[in-house]
């Protein structure tokens, strides 16, 4: 569980890394579909 | 509602679902062949990115226009390209808050009818909250 939640926040950051170049793209908000655990 | 009422049946059925999106903004007041192949390669990426790392299902892309002004063929193929890329995925690449020389442009050339479009962010969240489940947003901006 850990290890998944490492790796979703590792894509997160490398997303916002990505689309935030100033030029074309930036993110402006980040929607996170919470557990129905 | 208001807003709700105006988004198409498109919009609705091709809504946020009860996925987890990431919302970005494009910055360039134009959005051509240039700007296009930008976003595409970008989208490209981050479904290789997610395709190796995410075990879970791609997240959705919500594309906030507010700041084009113009747009051309090219740019309308490039973000066609990377709707059908995302859809290929199960995922869906939705448009908000378009400028109306914009929304015109895609009413002319149908693309309205292919692409979920809401008219503002707001409502885009609004049609969300339709939906079941929770979910949290993290603003950056």
């Amino acid at each position: 569980m850990e290890l998944k939640k490492q790796k979703q926040r590792l894509l997160n950051q490398a997303t916002q890394d990505l689309f935030n170049d100033q030029h074309h793209t930036v993110v402006i908000a980040v929607r996170t579909q919470l557990s129905q655990d | 509602m208001d807003t709700i009422t105006k988004v198409n049946q498109l919009s609705f059925a091709q809504g946020f679902g009860s996925k987890s999106a990431f919302i970005i903004k494009l910055t360039d007041s134009k959005f051509d062949n240039f700007a296009g192949t930008k976003l595409l390669a970008k989208v490209e990426s981050w479904v290789a990115a997610n395709a190796l790392l995410n075990d879970n299902d791609l997240p959705q892309l919500i594309v906030d226009m507010e700041n084009v002004e113009f747009i051309d063929s090219q740019g309308l193929r490039k973000l066609l390209a990377a709707l059908k890329l995302m859809q290929s995925q199960s995922s869906n690449l939705i448009l908000c808050s378009q400028q109306p020389s914009v929304n015109l442009v895609f009413e002319i050339t149908r693309f309205d009818q292919v692409f979920a479009i809401f008219p503002c962010f707001d409502s885009l969240i609004a049609s969300s909250v339709l939906h079941q489940g929770q979910s949290e947003y993290l603003l950056a901006a």
